[in-house]
């Protein structure tokens, strides 16, 4: 009965930070709407210069890193141990790889004269500019969440190899995952706004 | 099955993969919406896929479906805050603008 109370507290608490989390993305993507609504032609014309091949990419890798956390903590919960590790390697490595695919983006961005405050920015109109600017701060600050997550998730690799992530005691594994999907969930919006809405 | 995912507060290893196929199919019916033009309602569309989404991430891979009540109503209220803060700045932009 302990334990059960416990696993409730710290997966409460998990949930309390989670939702400043999503407020706080919540006040960015106010931000977006705003500015869509004052700059829709702007907006329309930058959204038209992105790659739709890099978002939906990150999208499915995000989406299948997410697929793996919860298939790591559903073998957990089961006694899969050795099954639990490689989906724990797996989402971490997937985290990996949608940071490596963020930087050749911003490398190809950049490479085209497209960065905050670029000269060749400061000749397009305002919407674009506070597109691009709201797209650098938005991804970037999402990518920094990436970076965090695949770090836990790489401790809880270390941890479940270690045998502490086992079956009784699993919340460190489960509140990272919770972690994780939290920037899928992020993702599922900034892919549309950002890559999509055209 | 679904008693002992409950019991164990995660889904299934197939109750995952449906749900990981249903968001990739999702995410497909996102790209190929994006194709057409809609006009005013193409953010609309966008924003519905998303929510369908983010709801199938939050109820299964984030155990929503296998916590308690409190839970819910812990999510519910932070989107409620987020509805509140969309909904006085959208009131005030409209007039504004």
């Amino acid at each position: 009965m302990k334990h059960a109370s416990d696993r409730e507290g710290t997966t409460f608490g998990m949930w309390l930070f989670l939702c400043v989390e999503i407020l706080f993305f919540g006040g960015l993507f106010l931000l977006y709407a705003a500015y869509l609504r004052r700059f829709p032609d702007s907006f329309h014309v930058a959204v038209s210069g992105q790659s739709i091949v890099f978002g939906t990419a990150n999208t499915v890798i995000m989406l299948i890193s997410s697929w793996a956390v919860a298939m790591a903590l559903s073998g957990v919960h089961r006694g899969f141990r050795l099954q639990s590790r490689r989906y724990t390697f797996l989402a971490f490595g997937l985290g990996i790889i949608f940071m490596l695919n963020k930087v050749l983006e911003w490398q190809d961005k950049i490479s085209s004269g497209i960065y905050p405050d670029s000269s060749l920015l400061q000749t397009k109109p305002d919407g674009e500019v506070l597109f691009y600017g709201l797209y650098y701060l938005m991804t970037g600050l999402h990518g920094i969440h990436v970076i965090i997550g695949s770090v836990l998730l790489l401790v809880a690799y270390v941890f479940l190899r270690a045998e502490r992530i086992n079956q009784n005691n699993y919340a460190f594994l489960e509140n990272a995952g919770l972690y994780w999907h939290s920037l899928t969930l992020v993702w599922v919006f900034i892919f549309p706004l950002f890559y999509l809405i055209a | 099955m679904a008693e002992q995912e409950r019991s164990l507060h995660s889904g299934s290893y197939k109750t995952n993969t449906i749900v990981l196929v249903a968001l990739l199919a999702l995410t497909v019916l996102t790209v190929v919406l994006s194709r057409f033009d809609f006009g005013v309602l193409d953010v609309l569309i966008t924003i519905i896929v998303a929510s369908i989404k983010s709801f199938l991430i939050v109820y299964y891979f984030m155990y929503l479906k296998y916590e308690r009540t409190i839970f819910t109503f812990l999510v519910l209220f932070c989107f409620f805050l987020l509805s509140i803060a969309i909904g006085m700045t959208f009131l005030d932009i409209g007039w504004r603008y």
